[in-house]
């Protein structure tokens, strides 16, 4: 589901040497030895837009089916911490008294 | 008429079956129905027992067997049942019942009926013992925290100086503030909570939680100080379940109630709308179009900056829905896209036939518009058809077509280095196509490696030397240790040597063998330098200077036979004088052993393949030395690519009787190579010019379908230009094809320097004698 660009962690308006850095700087965060799969990734998505022939042809032709599973994991990602609402707390608490075990 | 109710069926009577028992067996069935957990059991026979032997020791067992039941329904949720439960335990025990009157209240407040438990606690709670009293303040805290509706009024039932009414306020603002996210002020709230309080648990269990967010290893010790058995247990639960690692937590997932999952997402920052999206789309998102319904209907839980380019990818899914993409977000009103995506929905159905078309009418679509940007986009388009070409025809059966699809890309984007060598590969079979197109290559990219070697090969086999030579030197200021390279040139300068020899440019050819040498790193096999310039001084009359570089170049070599041998066929290259190539030809007679080594034949087929100029002729007048010794290397261990090479080796200098020897060889160790069957068919029937046999034509139809099903084009041709030419008329009950295959080729081919056009008279003579067919 993500993009090359967005595992990258660069601009679809970038150019060769963005890319590059880019992939530089996701190497360094996940080099090959520690994170095998990662790495794969990373690699992988920076072949797809190399140069700007490739991001041209990724642009044309990639027909990658979106997961809706990537999705909720950006979903989740994406949203800032929150906290619950006092009725759910209300309720919590509610819970705590209906399910304490009553002898002593 | 009113329906007949079904009767209920019903169990066994039990107390039926505990009604004729003795009170010595009822008391061994109590006790074993207390022991195995069945209290509902055991209450009746032990009510029993203290009915028929008046006896108070039964009262005990009685109590436990009413506490363990009420225990049961509690767990089970059953509150008003286990109040019930507790009401016949008072009349049945009142004065067991007096003791636990903290139960009671538990029980009432669990079962709702707050005001009576109210009630009860202000009228027993000087008789309760501390920890029970501790026990029933800290419930009440959190069922008044808890804000039911029904408990507006309750909190005001407790004295005004009690701590539960008179600290509530301030419990209830910090809940309220931290909900809000105003930590400071809840905090500052919780400072109004002495530390001996009802609230103490819930101001642990505030702190923890508000710590959370920021220092979970703080938070992690306030919770620690709340036991699973405190009413604020719930309360903390989603955040303990924060606090687990994620492996640790999807296990645990399950066991968490719908309130307590809730407010799990609500920590992880989801509110109910994506709650509900995200609900939506694990149910609905297994399809393209059910996802594509699903982000249609996110409102405002993705941005359109998300949410556009995922509805557009899944265009090419659901093309349908097109028009309620664009009233969602505008009108994509680009014909190209249009095109494009109707394109990639049709690949996404593999409709072949139908992509090719509409890709093409994409590009048609980019070209009109005459864009700047659009030249690449037109480029990569005729690419992707020539890849789509390939995958549904197949390499061997569309070159034609692939290469005009790349052609017309370069015409857009003429730098990209891959499509000219991939034309370059798609021409293997048509050489002299391939060979203007290596020149053309090295126009465009003069200093490209790759392309600099593959015109060196292209040049030696057009026997342009000079060219070859030139191109090698050119390429090796650019990888000087490319060993391959080194050879190559050294192959040039010496051919050159011996072009230049036979135009008696003597001068001219020992230069080409100097230039030779100076890029000699002194490998053996390139002691031919030396033998070729020994060989052209022997030839101006410098019989010393000659002869000693004879001998230089002939030490060089590891076998003294191969050495000889590679004077001799130079000496017929060079066309020396009889006298000389006599006294060759003895030299190597003297040094050819019985039996040859696999490095030895392997040399001389080395040399075979390597020499150039009219190597047949030359050959043809040294075989009659070599060719005892080399039969015998038939009986030697090769490796499969060796004997393709030896084959081929033989093949080239028409030594049928050796190809069909060493054919079979090869036939018998892979008998799936088609090639090796082809040689030794052309091995058996060229030698001595024999007719193909039917057993021989069915053998090489079976090899030639084999290499197509390996996808071996070039065995294919091979057999099936065989088959053309040397099928007799009558073998199929037709002409023989192979005399109009030149009339033809030229249309298929295009290859004009290959295939040469029949002549008029041919073509009639052809029609004289098969018109009939």
């Amino acid at each position: 589901m993500k993009t090359p660009y967005e595992i990258l962690g660069i601009s679809e308006d970038c150019d060769d040497k963005t890319v590059k850095k880019g992939y530089l700087g996701m190497v360094r965060q996940f080099p090959p030895e520690r994170f095998p799969d990662d790495f794969q990734r990373i690699r992988n998505a920076y072949e797809k837009i190399k140069t700007d022939k490739d991001r041209a042809s990724l642009e044309l032709f990639d027909r990658t089916l979106p997961e809706s599973e990537e999705l909720i994991r950006e979903l989740k990602k994406i949203s800032t911490e929150n906290r619950p609402d006092e009725q759910t707390l209300q309720e919590l608490l509610a819970i705590g008294v209906q399910q304490m075990n009553v002898s002593m | 008429m009113a329906k007949k109710r079904p009767q209920k069926k019903r169990g066994k009577n039990k107390s039926t079956s505990i009604a004729h028992l003795s009170i010595n067996q009822l008391a061994k069935a109590g006790q074993t129905y207390l022991h195995q957990g069945k209290f509902a059991e055991a209450i009746k026979v032990f009510r029993r027992l203290m009915q028929e032997s008046k006896d108070e020791k039964w009262a005990k067992p009685l109590c436990s067997s009413f506490q363990g039941r009420i225990d049961q329904l509690v767990a089970k949720g059953m509150h008003k049942e286990a109040l019930v439960i507790f009401h016949n335990m008072e009349t049945q025990l009142p004065d067991q019942a007096l003791d636990l009157h903290n139960l009671h209240i538990l029980l009432l407040i669990q079962a709702k009926q707050t005001n009576k438990a109210q009630e009860l606690f202000e009228k027993t709670k000087d008789t309760l013992s501390r920890e029970h009293k501790q026990r029933i303040e800290e419930t009440f805290a959190a069922l008044l925290l808890s804000n039911n509706n029904t408990l507006s009024t309750l909190v005001e039932k407790f004295p005004p100086d009690a701590s539960l009414r008179s600290q509530f306020p301030h419990a209830e603002k910090a809940l309220r503030c931290y909900a809000l996210g105003q930590d400071t002020e809840a905090l500052e709230s919780l400072q109004h909570i002495p530390f001996r309080s009802p609230y103490k648990k819930f101001c642990m269990a505030l702190k923890g939680m508000i710590a959370f967010h920021d220092e979970q290893e703080k938070a992690r010790s306030f919770f620690d100080k709340i036991d699973g058995e405190s009413p604020f247990s719930a309360l903390i639960s989603p955040y303990l379940h924060m606090l687990e690692d994620a492996k640790e937590r999807e296990n645990n997932k399950k066991d968490l109630g719908k309130t307590e999952k809730q407010a799990v997402q609500l920590l992880l920052g989801l509110d109910k709308a994506k709650i509900k999206f995200i609900a939506s789309l694990k149910n609905n998102a297994a399809t393209p179009g059910g996802f594509f319904r699903c982000l249609l209907n996110a409102g405002t839980c993705l941005d359109s900056t998300i949410l556009k380019p995922l509805c557009h990818r899944l265009l090419a899914y659901e093309p349908s829905y097109l028009r309620l993409y664009e009233k969602k977000f505008g009108s994509i009103n680009d014909e190209f896209e249009y095109a494009r995506l109707q394109a990639l929905a049709l690949e996404v159905k593999n409709e072949s036939y139908q992509i090719i078309e509409k890709w093409r009418q994409a590009c048609a679509i980019l070209a009109k518009r005459k864009k700047p940007d659009d030249t690449l986009k037109i480029a990569l388009i005729h690419r992707h058809i020539a890849g789509l070409i390939n995958v549904i025809h197949g390499d061997e059966h569309s070159q034609r077509d692939q290469r005009e699809e790349l052609e017309k890309s370069l015409t857009y984007d003429p730098k990209n280095k891959a499509t000219w060598l991939r034309i370059h590969q798609l021409l293997h079979l048509a050489p002299a196509e391939q060979y203007r197109w290596v020149n053309r290559m090295l126009k465009h990219f003069p200093k490209e490696p790759d392309i600099l070697f593959l015109g060196v090969e292209a040049a030696v086999r057009r026997s342009a030397f000079k060219k070859a030579s030139g191109l090698a030197r050119e390429l090796l200021k650019i990888d000087p240790i490319n060993k391959k390279v080194r050879k190559l040139l050294i192959g040039a300068h010496i051919n050159h040597a011996h072009k230049l020899a036979h135009q008696k440019k003597y001068v001219l050819a020992c230069k080409e063998c100097h230039h030779a040498s100076a890029f000699d790193r002194g490998h053996s096999d390139q002691g031919r330098i030396e033998i070729t310039h020994g060989l052209i001084e022997l030839l101006q009359g410098e019989e010393k200077e000659g002869l000693a570089l004879l001998e230089k170049g002939e030490s060089r070599y590891t076998h003294q036979a191969i050495a000889r041998f590679q004077v001799c066929m130079d000496a017929e290259l060079l066309s020396m004088p009889p006298e000389w190539k006599k006294k060759f030809s003895t030299d190597l007679k003297a040094a050819v052993k019985k039996i040859p080594g696999k490095e030895e034949l392997l040399q001389i087929i080395t040399c075979l393949m390597d020499s150039n100029g009219n190597k047949l002729s030359a050959w043809k007048k040294v075989r009659v030395t070599l060719l005892p010794y080399v039969k015998k290397g038939s009986g030697l261990t090769f490796h499969k690519d060796e004997l393709i090479l030896i084959c081929q080796s033989w093949h080239r200098m028409c030594e049928f009787a050796l190809l069909h020897a060493y054919g079979k060889k090869a036939a018998q160790q892979w008998p799936e190579v088609p090639l090796f069957k082809y040689y030794i068919v052309v091995g058996k029937s060229q030698d001595g010019k024999k007719r193909l046999t039917g057993k021989d034509i069915e053998e090489l139809e079976d090899a030639s379908h084999t290499a197509m099903r390996q996808k071996d084009s070039a065995t294919e041709k091979l057999i099936d230009d065989f088959l053309d030419k040397n099928v007799p008329a009558d073998f199929f009950g037709g002409p023989p094809m192979g005399l109009l295959a030149g009339l033809f080729e030229e249309e298929f081919f295009g290859d004009d320097d290959e295939k040469k056009k029949p002549s008029k008279e041919e073509i009639k003579k052809f029609f004289e004698l098969f018109g009939d067919f």
